[in-house]
């Protein structure tokens, strides 16, 4: 609109330079809290509408924070126990630890399986190879499951430890790092003591009474070292059960063909 | 021209629920349309009912809203025709009112103690101009300079062709330059 007879700058500038009349602040409020309502919004200033922007989000971002942490957590727990697992040598416990569920659970289960075993050995039967795990009793049912591992778990840990007790090069104490998680003793549950925990071993169950050598023959032997073994047999016969003694001998040379037996045996 | 967001972005955001918008929006027009009704309606009573009704009518209108031409277009023809109304329902008062609109009153409206009288005198007698144009001469005046609409918008708000907005427009500034600035008129 530049044509001057449209539009004339003199006049523009006298209009612009009149009184600036407005409608009155009661108009505006009217007004604006119509438009307000319309829309279904409240007065806000700019800071309640940052403020209101920060406290919207606070709780999502506060509880997405929270699961990556969890989950974060979670994962570097799980990364540090599966080597832990895999190479966790059987539970050793210290003489100061009390005996566990699991603990009590193994003398009992061993006392049933001796039982079973003598009465074969009576019987004039083979005894089960060395290799099948105990089969499990009513009373180790009744000590729970957390003290009965599944069998395949078992085995291939019984199989573990009888390896470790043949190669005396994986006798390697276990460092402490290497420490079996709470969670990994239910399955380290069955009677499969570290080799060099043998003697721990054989003081636990002295502690639960003196039992009969039959008794003490069968359960652990799975897991009882050569030298328990001769220590027991050498036992028997200081105690003038040479029955015995025989027999565990007997026995022992036939899971052990290869080891020198000390002197004070081998006649 | 205002910076940030344009009048029709806005209004679509109020479209959309964003009370904030429409007083951004309402910020920048409400002294133009108050003026252009102001000095249509000649009262100031009347003229803040007019208004009041221009923006229920914009804020009951805002679903419909689609930025087909420029919002002031849109807002001035909401108030040509809420003014169309008014003159309709009260015709011969209103162009009473409208005629007899008395120059001083305006001046008494805004009081301003430290204007010079020159500047009041030159104030009051452009007023009187203005007010003394035929009222569709002095709608094309007004939506031109309240508006800042083009011939072809002033056509659009006032529903005429445009050349006829442009004869409007152009007689309107031949009385003003003879009445205001003392030109001789020149048709």
């Amino acid at each position: 609109m530049s044509d001057p007879d449209l539009r004339d700058p003199r006049l523009d500038q006298a209009y612009r330079e009149l009184p600036g009349d407005e409608p009155p602040p009661e108009v505006d409020e009217r007004i604006r809290a119509a438009a307000r309502r319309a829309v279904g919004a409240r007065p806000q200033s700019l800071e309640a509408r940052e403020r209101s922007w920060a406290s919207r989000w606070r709780v999502p971002l506060s509880l997405a924070a929270s699961v990556v942490v969890v989950v974060t957590l979670t994962m570097m727990v799980q990364e540090e126990q599966r080597p832990r697992f895999e190479e966790a040598p059987a539970r050793v416990p210290t003489p100061s630890t009390p005996a566990t569920l699991e603990d009590r659970a193994v003398p009992r289960a061993a006392e049933e399986a001796n039982r079973t075993d003598a009465e074969q050995r009576r019987a004039v039967k083979p005894p089960a190879p060395a290799s099948s795990a105990p089969v499990p009793t009513e009373r180790q049912r009744a000590a729970g499951d957390a003290a009965i591992a599944p069998p395949p778990q078992v085995e291939s840990l019984g199989r573990r430890e009888q390896r470790l007790e043949e190669s005396p090069g994986a006798r390697a104490p276990a460092s402490p790092m290497m420490a079996p998680a709470p969670a990994e003793k239910a399955l380290a549950a069955p009677p499969a003591a570290a080799p060099g925990a043998a003697s721990d071993s054989l003081s636990r169950e002295r502690a639960v009474g003196e039992r009969p050598a039959r008794e003490m023959r069968s359960a652990p032997q799975v897991a009882r070292s050569p030298e328990d073994w001769i220590e027991e047999i050498r036992r028997l016969k200081s105690q003038g059960r040479d029955a015995d003694a025989a027999a565990e001998l007997a026995e022992f040379r036939r899971r052990h063909p290869d080891y020198a037996l000390p002197a004070d045996l081998a006649r | 021209m205002a910076s940030g967001p344009s009048d029709e972005e806005l209004m679509l955001a109020y479209r959309a629920g964003e009370a904030s918008a429409f007083d951004a929006l309402y910020a920048r027009h409400r002294g133009g349309v108050f003026r252009y009704l102001r000095r249509q309606a000649g009262s100031a009573a009347v003229a803040e009912d007019l208004f009041q009704d221009v923006w229920l009518r914009l804020i009951d209108a805002r679903g419909s809203y689609e930025p087909r031409a420029r919002f002031t277009t849109w807002l001035f023809t909401i108030a040509h025709n809420r003014l169309m109304d008014h003159f309709r329902a009260r015709a011969r008062a209103a162009l009473v009112s409208y005629d007899d609109h008395p120059i001083d009153d305006v001046a008494a409206d805004t009081p301003r103690p430290d204007e010079s009288l020159a500047r009041k005198q030159d104030a009051a007698q452009l007023l009187g101009a203005i007010d003394a144009l035929p009222a569709a001469q002095r709608e094309a005046f007004l939506l031109q300079q309240e508006g800042e609409l083009s011939l072809e918008e002033i056509a659009a708000v006032t529903g005429v062709n445009r050349e006829t907005a442009k004869s409007r427009l152009r007689y309107a500034m031949v009385k003003l330059r003879a009445e205001f600035l003392r030109e001789p008129e020149r048709t």
